[in-house]
């Protein structure tokens, strides 16, 4: 019989094989880009450094992506010998939008000598385009601009602008300067103001509590029930802006060595609404061990308290993506006495109680699932055969009905454009399908019988970005301007509730590349760009109205 | 301390740590996906070329690691895809036939010879693991699955593996 320390035999053969791999031979390449920025770097003596933007850590998007695929939806399964089809166009917006961008200077007549310095006093001026254009349903374009300090500052990239972190009220712009300065604006009748904010530094101390888990280091699996770390000291610098708590984004958390073996990290995040208390987590060594402890800091007493400390986890020997809710009631983590059987378990912090959401879950009707995952009330989607050639299914978990949603559909992962015949899907979360066949592509809702939409217009493209926002209600679609782009050429986007959907084209000027997308709210769709040539940021906020 | 934000100022010293750090674990990811040591090298140069040019756009959303894995990952299957498209007498070339390894290699590539019989995807999620040393989630988000899903895989990898070596 099979057992899991056979894998475990596997699985150590295959890291001793991995061992035995030669390494590279050739030396560290330099582009023309690194050459670029060192000369300058050398010219400046430019030597200061700033942390990046803390962004949300990643745990907590796993943690996101866990329950998009658990989500419950309201709608009562009724399983159906066919999908119902539909198509949906896209209506153009009539307009190409050019990207706007002010006082950016001729590339050619720039060089990397032409710039001077940036002084410590200095700046960025922040300006901005709040034309609040409206086509239909959409805000066409609301463009912020971080530029003139930024200019001067080529050899520096730690500049930059971004939305602040702020759970309610009005959105906050951040910026933080090649001198590491940062700074808030928000928008007030149409124009940017800046906003002082006073800043709070807290010096406090952790005793960190216990947790059973299972540490892999170096290749040696430890298991352990009542992890002690010794007490450790660290800072937390943060702003106040209303009910919130803006932590600093200069700041990440200090990293320790603990014991001389294992490697810890600090991050902070606020939570919505709160002024008075934010959510620690401690990294214990992460890439590895995926060891987090959570505990929350009173930012007015500095008072540290636990919040698992009603909490027995000893029934479960690794837990890891765990995180407290906002209202400070409840928390989520993934947990199971191995890395391969993990589940949802939810943690009242009052009470204590642990609850596995997948206890009562019923598995698919078979065990020869090449992927399987609940979309809400009592459904099951789940992919029979082989990722290159799969059929799937929604199944009812109580009446023990399943209807086909696709036959002979590869995997996502298995794209070959050599291959245009190719029938592929993809789930992109909320219980939605991407599926592209005969060139076309539609778009599945598994919560709706598996309802089928077409999205015409739409190419079949392996780049094309498909993206929920957190609500479920709105869909991005975003078109690259070519293969290896990250810029989006074409944007549209879809209600969900209605399946109306608009599209617009974009210009954007050379040398200006974009770098994150997001949403921001349940309607507003944010794209962050840079210029690389200078430096220069740019923040694009669209904005939809149902 | 993370290196991408400072080689984004130019700082060549954090591109030299950054490279020796990460170098031995891009060579062998993409030594395992193409079986090419030849290959492999080019590839990682390139990987270091791009991670250069495009250290301004990382953000702390995701380890370094895993950032500069998934560049090496998608310039491998490009590079593949591209390869694969190319006619010699009228017959496409497979990447299998880019395996090009002298006998020294050989001897130090049982790795590669584990998992040869395992399709793309499970070598794939057995690489990304073994070799790159990724968390669950980050193995998700570059594979574009859940992290359990991820972890579904490599079980199921496993499982293959250990059935096809027994006697």
């Amino acid at each position: 019989m099979t057992t899991f320390n056979h894998y475990k035999d596997i699985e150590k053969k295959l890291r001793q094989a991995a061992e035995l791999m030669p390494e590279p031979e050739k030396p560290l390449p330099l582009s023309p880009v690194m050459e670029k920025k060192n000369q300058a770097q050398r010219k400046h003596s430019f030597h200061g450094f700033w942390t990046y933007l803390l962004h949300t850590p990643a745990w907590r998007i796993a943690v996101m992506v866990l329950l998009i695929f658990t989500v419950g939806s309201t709608t009562i399964f009724a399983a159906s010998p066919r999908l119902r089809t539909a198509i949906v166009r896209f209506f153009s917006s009539g307009i190409t939008e050019t990207i706007p961008i002010s006082d950016l200077k001729s590339e050619e007549s720039v060089s990397a000598t032409d710039f001077s310095q940036p002084t410590s006093s200095a700046s960025g001026k922040l300006s901005g385009n709040i034309t609040q254009q409206t086509v239909g349903n959409l805000t066409l374009l609301q463009d912020i601009t971080l530029d003139s300090h930024f200019t001067a500052s080529y050899a520096s990239s730690s500049s930059y602008l971004t939305l602040a972190e702020a759970p309610s009220g009005t959105p906050l712009f951040l910026t933080q300067t090649a001198d590491g300065k940062t700074a808030y604006y928000r928008v007030t009748d149409g124009n940017l103001e800046e906003i002082v904010l006073k800043a709070h530094t807290l010096d406090a101390e952790v005793q960190l509590g216990t947790l059973p888990g299972i540490m892999t280091y170096g290749g040696n699996t430890k298991k352990y029930h009542n992890l002690m770390l010794p007490a450790m000291e660290f800072t937390v610098n943060w702003k106040q802006y209303g009910s919130d708590v803006l932590i600093d984004q200069t700041e990440i958390g200090h990293r320790f060595d603990i014991s001389g073996t294992y490697d810890g990290q600090f991050v902070y995040q606020a939570l919505a609404g709160k002024e008075d208390i934010i959510e620690v987590c401690f990294l214990l060594d992460a890439q590895q061990t995926g060891y987090q402890y959570p505990f929350l800091l009173n930012l007015k007493t500095g008072e540290v308290s636990d919040p698992l400390a009603l909490v027995d986890l000893s029934d479960w020997l690794c837990i890891t993506e765990l995180s407290i809710h906002d209202d400070l009631t409840t928390a989520t983590a993934m947990a199971g006495n191995s890395y391969e059987d993990l589940q949802e378990i939810t943690i009242d912090l009052n009470t204590g109680t642990v609850t596995a959401k997948n206890a009562s879950v019923a598995k698919p009707p078979t065990d020869n699932c090449v992927t399987w995952f609940s979309v809400g009330n009592d459904t099951l989607f789940y992919v029979t055969g082989t990722e290159e050639s799969g059929n799937g299914y929604l199944y009812n978990t109580k009446t023990g009905e399943s209807m086909v949603v696709f036959t002979d559909t590869a995997d996502y992962s298995w794209w070959d454009s050599s291959h245009p015949s190719a029938r592929y899907w993809k789930s992109i979360g909320y219980g939605y399908l991407v599926y592209y066949a005969n060139d076309k592509v539609c778009l599945i809702n598994l919560q709706d019988h598996g309802t089928m939409t077409e999205l015409e217009g739409i190419p079949m493209n392996q780049n094309i970005d498909f993206f929920i926002n957190n609500e479920g209600t709105v869909l991005s679609i975003s078109t690259p301007a070519g293969k290896d782009s990250f810029d989006t050429a074409r944007l549209c986007l879809m209600d969900l509730k209605t399946m109306e959907a608009w599209y617009f084209d974009r210009n954007l000027p050379e040398g200006v590349e974009e770098n994150s997308h997001y949403w921001n709210g349940e309607y507003g769709y944010v794209i962050e760009a840079r210029n690389t040539k200078n430096g220069t940021n740019y923040i694009y906020i669209y904005q939809y109205t149902p | 301390m993370k290196l991408l934000p400072q080689i984004a100022r130019g700082d060549l010293h954090a591109l030299e740590l950054l490279y020796e750090q990460q170098k031995t674990k891009v060579y062998r990811l993409v030594l395992s996906m193409t079986g090419d040591s030849y290959l492999a090298e080019d590839i990682t140069q390139e990987t270091f070329l791009r991670v250069q040019e495009k250290a301004w756009a990382y953000h702390d959303d995701i380890s370094e690691t895993a950032w500069i894995v998934t560049i090496a990952r998608n310039m491998t299957y490009d590079i593949l895809r591209r390869r694969s498209r190319e006619i010699v007498n009228g017959e496409a070339i497979s990447p299998d036939a880019f395996v090009s390894l002298d006998t020294d290699e050989q001897s130090n590539l049982m790795f590669l010879d584990l998992i040869k019989d395992l399709s793309q995807p499970e070598k794939e999620i057995i690489c990304l693991r073994i070799l790159a040393n990724l968390p669950w989630h980050e193995i998700g988000q570059i594979i574009g699955q859940s992290a359990d899903t991820s972890r579904k895989r490599y079980a199921r990898s496993l499982k293959k593996l250990y059935s096809r070596l027994q006697p």
